[in-house]
């Protein structure tokens, strides 16, 4: 679903990833040197994390889950 | 949380094209102004801008500006677009395109190095060109030149009302995501750039949650065209939304279950390059007639035009491969994307500087209706909220010229301020699930009501269901600043959807985006009219009808003339 995992061990802590995020899907952790994914499911996956995050720690899974279009 | 308060000349509201742009122009106008762009993500990375699919359309010196100027008034607007922004819009479009050039913006280039033109969707006239970069390219570009002049940004910061009184605009309140604060920031011009309520909650989208716009309404602005509310996209089933342009434009077909191109039976002359809710409503109707489901098909292509097709999409294509498939192998389940709710309805602005009925107040991109509105053309868009952008952002900077602050009293201030923090002391613990459910909840009611198609009743339901969601959202606690945004972005939904409704309700045909299946038939003889909207002080809407001017104008239909859309019905 969307952004699937932030590595800790590929996470520098730069923080780039919680600026970018146009949806605050990310936020940093209490100590502010690792990424998190807090609110995941506003994540409408438009893979900005994922290409900018200096480290390559983030995963985003090009399958979408959430509300999409419909049929009647 | 804190109370910061923060004076400027102008501010400007949304970190977009339109935004970013404004603040470019107004420094380059005038050296000494003070400029603040405030955007609840970061100005440049947020908003339908860094997500724009792929292509810029712009009419250019040597195209054929007079019959692209009449498709636009006649085929894609049908008559609901003013006249005399469409060859303004056109020209500057153009000066758009340079603009985004000298900035650094790169397109893609044929083997001379020539820039790569194709045709527009929805138009035989218009061309566009790809982007060489992805979207965030474009966006990041033109937030770096709007630093370099100067402008203070203020960012992940939510702007949730403006600051007015019977004089006019005079600022906005909003809160830091951040910063554990509440911002009162006074200004003598406020440009409103937030953009419109579109993709929320859809893939690959920019959770645009319609702020401007609500904002606007509740701040006096007339919002105009809220009834177009099936200018609804098709997408990829299960994936993100963009790339119309690119995959029409170089030939893909739409097919059914029988692996029938079906276009021409709804718009033999476009077929795929029909408006945007065209190719959704005949989805639609194939579905309903159980030829069910329709796909993207680009197997025939050249291995030339799948390569455009890839480069410029991306993310698409990467979203493809994950799921095992490739454009030059597979058919592509596309649907209506009901969540591009989007209407191209907005702030009723007077003309192409953004001027709205509020004194001090301007709106720019898509947070208006560009002027009467049409889908996806040089006067629209990104070139459309461009160059918006720079002749707002000109025209604003020189307004304020000798232009003094004003401010509310503190009393006026300190309901602003509690208003924002409202949700904090709701009565029913909710926060993330029960907000979550609203959500869920409301758009399903939004979908099944009123998007694509509409009629009297389910118009009324649709109404009495907005107004138990009202009450149930205000009856909510939240308790992490993340849900006091989405709390206020729910609430500025659910008034844009009441707005939509008295509009959809009052006009009784259907025309261009606004379908009615109680009223299927275009009605030139009663109804060539705007629907305007505005909140009272109270807080309700009202809708009402106004003429178009189309007397002073070259293009107008034939007298008595009735016609039905070619999707019948």
């Amino acid at each position: 679903m969307a952004i699937r995992n932030i590595d800790p061990d590929k996470c520098t802590g730069c923080g780039i990833c919680e600026d970018l995020c146009p949806n605050d899907v990310i936020r940093m952790n209490e100590q502010g040197d690792l990424a998190c994914i807090k609110y995941g499911s506003d994540c409408s996956v438009c893979f900005i994390c994922e290409e900018e995050c200096p480290g390559g720690a983030i995963e985003v899974d090009g399958l979408y889950t959430g509300i999409v279009g419909f049929l009647y | 949380m804190n109370i910061e308060h923060i004076d400027t000349d102008v501010l400007i509201i949304g970190g977009g094209i339109a935004g970013l742009t404004a603040a470019i122009h107004a420094r380059k106008y005038q050296e000494d102004v003070r400029l603040m762009l405030v955007d609840k993500g970061i100005p440049g990375a947020s908003g339908a801008s860094a997500f724009a699919a792929g292509i810029l359309n712009y009419w250019q010196p040597g195209d054929d500006l007079e019959n692209y100027f009449r498709e636009i008034v006649v085929d894609n607007s049908e008559y609901l677009i003013d006249q005399d922004y469409v060859p303004e819009a056109l020209r500057e479009s153009y000066n758009t395109f340079q603009e985004l050039l000298s900035y650094g913006v790169r397109f893609m280039r044929d083997e001379q190095g020539n820039i790569t033109r194709i045709p527009s969707l929805g138009s035989q006239y218009g061309r566009c060109s790809p982007y060489a970069g992805g979207g965030l390219h474009l966006s990041w570009k033109i937030r770096s030149v709007a630093l370099k002049a100067g402008t203070r940004f203020l960012e992940r910061t939510v702007i949730v009302d403006l600051l007015h009184d019977a004089g006019g605009c005079l600022g906005a309140v909003g809160f830091g995501l951040d910063s554990n604060k509440v911002y009162v920031i006074s200004a003598k011009a406020v440009i409103v750039a937030a953009g419109t309520l579109q993709f929320y909650k859809a893939p690959l989208g920019s959770m645009g949650a319609g702020d401007g716009l609500a904002l606007a309404l509740r701040g006096g602005a007339i919002l105009r065209g809220m009834e177009q509310t099936a200018y609804v996209t098709i997408g990829p089933k299960g994936l993100g939304a963009p790339g119309l342009h690119i995959i029409f434009g170089c030939g893909g077909w739409l097919v059914n279950a029988l692996g029938e191109r079906f276009m021409d039976r709804y718009q033999p002359r476009l077929m795929e390059k029909a408006r945007r809710f065209d190719l959704a409503r005949a989805i639609l109707e194939e579905w309903l007639a159980g030829r069910g489901p329709c796909y993207v098909d680009c197997t025939h292509l050249s291995e030339e035009s799948l390569q455009v097709i890839r480069k410029s999409l991306p993310l698409l294509t990467r979203s493809l491969a994950a799921k095992g498939m490739d454009w030059s192998r597979d058919r592509i389940e596309y649907i209506p994307y009901g969540l591009a709710v989007s209407s191209v309805g907005g702030v009723g602005i007077k003309n192409i500087t953004g001027e709205t009925n509020v004194n001090g107040l301007w709106a720019i991109g898509y947070a208006t209706d560009f002027c009467g509105g049409v889908m996806a053309s040089a006067v629209s868009g990104l070139a459309g909220s461009g160059t918006q952008g720079r002749l707002a952002g000109k025209a604003v900077a020189e307004w304020v010229v000798g232009k003094k602050l004003r401010f509310l009293s503190e009393s006026v201030i300190k309901r602003q301020v509690a208003n924002v923090l409202a949700p904090w002391s709701g009565e029913v613990d909710g926060s993330y699930h029960r907000l979550e459910q609203l959500f869920t909840e409301v758009l399903g009611s939004l979908f099944r009501e009123m998007n694509i198609l509409k009629e009297a009743t389910r118009l009324q339901k649709l109404l009495q269901d907005v107004r138990e969601f009202r009450s149930c959202l205000h009856k909510l606690k939240v308790s992490d600043v993340h849900y006091l945004k989405k709390w206020h972005e729910l609430n500025n939904i659910l008034q844009l959807i009441e707005a939509s409704i008295h509009a959809s309700m009052l006009r009784e045909e259907s025309r261009r985006a606004h379908f009615r299946r109680d009223f299927p038939r275009r009605d030139d003889h009663h109804w060539l009219k705007w629907i305007l909207t505005k909140q009272d002080a109270q807080g309700n809407v009202s809708a009402w009808a106004e003429d178009i001017p189309l007397h002073r104008w070259p293009y107008r239909p034939d007298p008595g003339g009735n016609h039905t859309l070619e999707t019948g019905a």
